[in-house]
């Protein structure tokens, strides 16, 4: 009788307990976007990989495609099977003319679809996404400003991350982004984009640790069609995340900053003796 | 158990850093088993885009040889506990390594790194081939 009872306390404790657990995973702000996020899986391109997961591209499209040369991918040579050839062509670094290679920023959406760490900060009119990759600080104006137009976006415009402007549409923050130059690619696998490209992005909180990412391109002058993104995802960064050095290396001595003179040391000493065989 | 699945983590994790940003196992056979070599170390460069070694080394001819070894990531590194402490000019180490895809060619991509007291640093590639970098 009294294991019985026993019993049905303990069953009873379990329930408010795991109940209690349920009820503080799901209680979120989902316009909270703030913490440290990390987008450590997943796909780095756009869509996919196949044929029919990149729009038809204009005749400038391909040349700029054409233009450059990634390291990554598969290989140059490699057979396709169904792959677009634009994932297929990968070089040895030393021949490649990424730009990051020479230190040039990653432009977006590049540095957002890179896996390492980010904080979020959200301020009055304002959200601030901090990257450790490269150190770069991106804000999005949410203080009811519109896109630059016109003089505006010209004199915005030629610049490496362009200008983002957000508002919230329900519970999905949308971003949108113009104003960029055209030395970025959009991926690691040397997509191209011009300097008319708009970004759009589409950010929603799913539950207390994961944010949904989505982003559509378009750029009519490279793309005959927008660009849309597969869903992608932003993880919450555990506690235990947390080093000596900050979150992830976030902060300390590891920067993650991209030094021209140490790149092109590395590539001077490393990167090209090994894939040209020179010394 | 639980460590060895750690450990396997920690490997497939310094893979994915490493090739964040330079796609660099194109350069390196990492198709056929890893070489040793042993010499001694000339310069350990704690540096951005990633660590590098120098390691002179005596071939079958007497004649030293400076071999260019490439590590993963400083963020990568730190989250294992090494530091620009854990190898110094003048250290005898033996490396294990694939080799650059140019025949002769003194460079290579780390597997890991013995210190003389007999501790396995700087781990970055698996010790087994075949296993290509997480490129996607």
């Amino acid at each position: 009788m009294t294991s019985k009872r026993s019993r049905l306390i303990l069953a009873f404790a379990l329930l408010i307990s795991s109940s209690s657990i349920a009820l503080a995973q799901a209680t979120f702000d989902p316009h909270d976007l703030s913490g440290f996020w990390l987008r450590n899986k997943g796909f780095r391109g756009v869509r996919g990989t196949k044929l029919n997961d990149v729009p038809p591209m204009t005749p400038e499209g391909e040349r700029r495609l054409n233009a450059n040369i990634p390291a990554r991918g598969r290989n140059k040579g490699e057979p396709l099977n169904g792959e677009h050839p634009g994932y297929v062509r990968a070089v040895i670094p030393a021949l490649s003319n990424d730009p990051l290679m020479r230190c040039d920023a990653d432009g977006f959406p590049r540095l957002i679809l890179d896996p390492e760490a980010t904080e979020w900060i959200m301020l009055p009119g304002r959200i601030l996404q901090l990257f450790q990759r490269a150190g770069v600080t991106r804000q999005i104006w949410m203080d009811g400003r519109e896109l630059p137009t016109g003089e505006n976006l010209d004199n915005a415009g030629g610049s490496w991350f362009g200008m983002s402007v957000g508002k919230w549409e329900g519970d999905t923050l949308v971003v949108n982004t113009v104003g960029f130059n055209e030395r970025t690619w959009l991926d690691i696998y040397g997509f191209p984009h011009s300097s008319e490209m708009r970004l759009e992005e589409r950010y929603r909180r799913i539950d207390k640790d994961n944010i949904e990412w989505t982003f559509t391109i378009y750029d009519p002058k490279i793309y005959k069609e927008p660009w849309a993104s597969d869903k992608k995802n932003f993880r919450r960064m555990a506690d235990k995340e947390v080093t000596f050095f900050g979150w992830k290396g976030f902060s300390g001595p590891f920067e993650g900053y991209c030094s021209q003179a140490e790149e092109e040391e590395f590539n001077k000493r490393v990167r090209d003796p090994a894939g040209l065989g020179k010394q | 158990m639980r460590l060895s699945i750690a450990i396997c983590l920690a490997g497939i994790l310094a893979v994915v850093n490493g090739y964040a940003h330079h796609g660099t196992g194109i350069s390196y056979d990492l198709t056929t088993n890893p070489i040793t070599i042993k010499g001694t170390v000339t310069e350990f460069r704690w540096a951005n885009p990633h660590v590098s070694v120098f390691i002179d080394v005596k071939d079958e001819n007497g004649k030293i040889v400076n071999w260019a070894l490439e590590g993963s990531g400083i963020a990568a590194y730190l989250e294992k506990g090494f530091s620009r402490n854990t190898l110094k000019a003048g250290m005898e180490v033996s490396a294990l390594l694939y080799p650059s895809k140019v025949k002769g060619q003194p460079s290579g991509v780390i597997a890991k790194i013995t210190r003389p007291d007999g501790q396995e640093v700087l781990r970055f590639q698996s010790d087994k081939p075949g296993q290509r970098g997480n490129d996607q």
